[in-house]
């Protein structure tokens, strides 16, 4: 055999090995839903003008199909629950490497928390990166001193999960349209936190302020407008013992550093309650997050706050962003039937179907087919 | 660095290149550098000991060639084997050594405080130092040249392939080879992969999986009965057979690629007829030297029934010894040489019973029947082998024996030994694959290989991807996926 076909028949086989391995490691790993990170991939270049990044905080929080509707804002959720701040500086640069946003908006909880929920986190800003984006991420953990084997060859890991494998598995992808909320709709009753004066701050430790810097950095250097929120919660203690109180010292730290510097806004949301109407009685799905009702809440005045303070073009009858349309009329349905079927009272049910008479079609046909299914 | 490691997928390929690029009068130096680099990777002081029993192999092999008087010669190779064997008690047996004198003279009521040793075993020093005395010997016996090169000799002792564990190859065999670097050649370089893939099989899917069932089952032996203990110890046997061979021909496909070609190590072991023929067939490079270097040393068959015996038990106590410091190994030893001893002096009333009974030896059901007898006392070997210590391996047969529990295979009870049900189905059918190779395959698994290669490309490319990604996916590698880490969903 000559070296040529030697050769060739090496590469084909390192072909069709490495197509394999990433149809089952797709089918094998663990699917976050909604796939944020992977519809925010499939975005043409250059085509957002907001990107949210943060943990959980801001994931439940940012409705970028609602500001489209109310504001023709088109924007991405890049947010990952328990996300760590170097994963989100490295989801700033690869952003930018990608789009050019007008502004970038950062959810401030992690950079009071510090907390860990698990290596399955970091998996959910890595997994479904493509491999040119992949890189950073990892490098990035170096310092964490994981094992990178995990993210490069995420079958490391997922390999021994094959006896839990859904048809939900196989076919994820095919079933998700590009920004679909990620919402609750239960109503979890907490007691407003006390909110302490600005005044009142504490040190940043080293690697917060070293992260909070580059960032800032990157903003000036990119000129692109950086928005730091904070979004109300009632989780007195975290999982590193911290407390509510010490996060809102570190909160106003923060705004203290940047109040001088130009396009770096600040919205403290714990600061504004009053004004966006928040209740601390039925606003949140839990002591961490807001719900469906909160999230709405939110997202109308950011998106007010943002048309108010940049110059952001209005998508909604840009023919490019046609897409934008049909994905509103998904999400639509979906926020029904989720809605719908966060409903346990038929007296709750007469009165979803009052308030929204224009979905009095997909509620029938929601409810028809649960009749059916008996 | 393990062969079924993440960092030898990257090695071994970087290695494999670079030996071939090298001009073939160098690449035994690259693959002696590999060698040690190999080896520091444990420990980088351990490579001083390997050095030290190179030094000691080169230099009595050298002194040993150049003797012409056979009485010095003898003087030379006991004190080269000495220091070798010395080097290999201190290391391996020096704790096992001081805690049974101290037990001894606990005993006899003298009291002592025990000395400390904080002795870390070095990797493979049992098989290095075995090949070093099989040098030795063979110098002395004139089987081979002494080497002049150093470096060669530090090759042939530390070839990283063979390092840590096996098989023990000889110098005749092997140094050749080095002398004789062979070319690429496509189909050998093929059959060494597909060699260390069914290794990988053997080591991941079966021996690994049996693994979770053996450790559940004997770590917490009191809590179970009956077909429970049997269960765990048919898994033994085959994990056993399955990590040991599995790693073996890993190692021989590994040297394959290179273009070495070490001798088999392990020819279908649960078919002997007996437990001689066991030993025939396990670990055979390992049963070899045994029988070369002190076996036949110490008069082999040659000087009467009583001494053959003795010589039988004192081989297998050593073997027992070898695999590991601790009376339960010692136990499992003297088992395998007690069964031989009683197998020879019943074999005159075993063939006279056959012959008034006209048994017909030449059939399918006596030799199965040979074959099961054999592989339960090779079970109950087993038993102490992996028992922490010879009483708890009596305990063990104990509490298989003393319940009749066949319930557990109908009740689902059997799923709780560590092995859940769908994991105990791919162990059963990693079993199944393994009998059948075994079954079918010649003495020699090059046929099997040159069976597969008759085929078709499509019909080999599928072979091939289907147990590469039964491996990736069945394997038990890597950190265990931990669903409470993803728990963190909702949000």
């Amino acid at each position: 055999m000559t070296k040529r076909r030697i050769l060739l028949k090496i590469e084909i086989f390192v072909l069709i090995f490495a197509v394999l391995l990433s149809s089952v490691t797709f089918v094998m790993r663990y699917k976050q839903h909604p796939p944020t990170v992977y519809t925010f991939y499939k975005e043409p270049r250059n085509s957002l003008d907001v990107v949210f990044f943060g943990t959980s905080h801001m994931r439940c929080t940012v409705d970028p199909l609602q500001l489209y509707k109310d504001y023709g804002i088109v924007s991405h959720d890049l947010a990952q629950s328990g996300q760590e701040i170097f994963f989100t500086y490295e989801s700033l640069k690869d952003t930018l490497r990608r789009q050019k946003p007008k502004v970038m908006v950062v959810d401030l909880f992690a950079f009071t928390c510090f907390y860990r929920v698990g290596e399955g986190c970091r998996h959910y800003s890595v997994d479904d990166l493509p491999l040119s984006s992949k890189c950073f991420f990892i490098n990035s953990l170096i310092k964490a001193e994981v094992n990178l084997v995990d993210y490069y060859f995420p079958m490391y890991i997922y390999h021994s999960k094959w006896n839990s494998l859904r048809k939900d598995d196989f076919y994820f992808r095919q079933s998700i349209y590009s920004k679909k909320g990620n919402f609750a709709f239960n109503k979890f009753s907490c007691s407003k936190p006390d909110i302490l004066p600005i005044e009142d701050r504490l040190d940043l430790p080293y690697e917060t302020e070293k992260v909070l810097a580059d960032m800032i950095n990157l903003a000036e250097d990119k000129n692109v407008s950086l928005i730091f929120t904070v979004i109300p919660y009632d989780r007195r203690v975290m999982q590193n013992d911290i407390d509510i109180e010490g996060q809102q010292k570190l909160y106003n730290e923060i705004s203290y550093r940047i109040k001088d510097k130009k396009n770096i806004n600040y919205l403290n949301y714990f600061h504004i309650l009053d004004e966006i109407n928040f209740d601390f009685l039925s606003d949140l799905c839990d002591d961490n997050h807001l719900n469906f009702y909160g999230a709405q809440k939110i997202t109308a005045h950011l998106g007010k706050y943002i048309k108010e303070h940049y110059d952001i073009p209005d998508r909604r009858l840009d023919p490019a962003y046609a897409k934008w349309n049909e994905d509103y009329k998904l999400y639509v349905q979906d926020i029904f039937a989720q809605e719908l079927n966060s409903l346990k009272e038929p007296a709750q049910y007469v009165q979803f179907i009052a308030n929204k008479k224009e979905a009095a079609g997909n509620i029938c046909m929601l409810i028809v087919k649960s009749l059916g299914g008996g | 660095m393990l062969f079924n490691s993440i960092p030898f997928l990257f090695f071994f390929p970087f290695v494999v290149l670079i030996h071939f690029i090298v001009p073939k009068n160098w690449r035994w130096v690259w693959l002696l550098g590999v060698s040690y680099y190999f080896y520091m990777c444990w420990n980088p002081l351990y490579v001083f000991i390997l050095l030290g029993s190179t030094v000691i192999t080169y230099a009595g092999g050298l002194l040993i060639g150049r003797t012409k008087s056979v009485s010095a010669k003898k003087i030379l190779l006991a004190v080269s084997t000495a220091l070798s064997v010395g080097l290999l008690v201190f290391f391996k047996y020096g704790n096992f050594v001081v805690d049974n004198v101290v037990s001894f003279l606990n005993l006899l009521n003298v009291r002592i405080i025990r000395p400390e040793f904080d002795l870390l075993l070095p990797v493979g020093i049992s098989f290095y130092t075995f090949r070093s005395i099989s040098y030795l010997m063979d110098v002395y016996r004139g089987d081979v040249r002494a080497e002049k090169s150093f470096g060669r000799v530090a090759l042939y002792v530390s070839f990283f392939l063979q390092l840590a564990a096996g098989p023990i190859e000889r110098a005749k065999n092997m140094l050749p080879q080095i002398d004789n670097p062979q070319p690429f050649n496509y189909d050998r370089v093929k059959n060494g992969l597909l060699l260390m893939l069914w290794g990988l099989f053997q080591k991941l899917v079966i021996a690994d999986r049996c693994a979770m069932l053996v450790n559940h089952v004997f770590a917490d032996y009191e809590a179970y009965r009956g077909f429970q203990i049997l269960t765990a110890i048919l898994f033994f046997a085959v994990q056993i057979y399955c990590d040991f061979a599995g790693y073996s021909d890993m190692a021989i496909g590994a040297s394959m690629v290179l273009g070495f070609f070490p001798k088999q190590n392990f020819n279908k072991p649960y078919f002997a007829t007996s437990v001689q023929d066991f030993w025939r067939r396990w670990h055979i490079s390992l049963s070899s030297w045994f029988r070369d270097y002190l076996y036949i040393p110490l008069g082999g068959n040659r000087k009467g029934a009583f001494r053959k015996y003795l010589n039988v038990l004192i081989v297998f106590l050593v073997s027992g010894l070898w695999h590991g410091a601790a009376w339960n190994y010692i136990v499992w030893g003297a088992l395998h040489g007690v069964y031989q001893i009683i197998g020879a002096l019943t074999l005159p009333f075993r063939e006279k019973t056959r012959s008034l009974l006209k048994i017909n030896t030449e059939t399918f059901s006596f030799r199965l029947y040979q074959q099961l007898v054999t592989f339960c006392l090779v079970c109950v070997a087993w038993v102490f082998f992996r028992a922490p210590t010879a009483s708890d391996g009596v305990h063990i047969l104990w509490n298989m024996v003393r319940e009749w529990n066949p319930w557990i295979f109908t009740d689902n009870s059997l799923f709780n030994l560590g092995l859940d049900a769908k994991n105990f189905r791919v162990a059963i059918f990693g079993i199944m694959v393994l009998f059948l190779v075994d079954l079918f395959r010649a003495d020699d698994k090059q046929k099997l290989r040159g069976l597969l290669s008759q085929q078709g490309i499509i019909f080999r490319w599928f072979v091939y991807f289907a147990a590469l990604f039964f491996i990736i996916i069945f394997g038990i590698y890597g950190p265990a996926y931990n669903a409470s880490s993803f728990i963190y969903t909702g949000f």
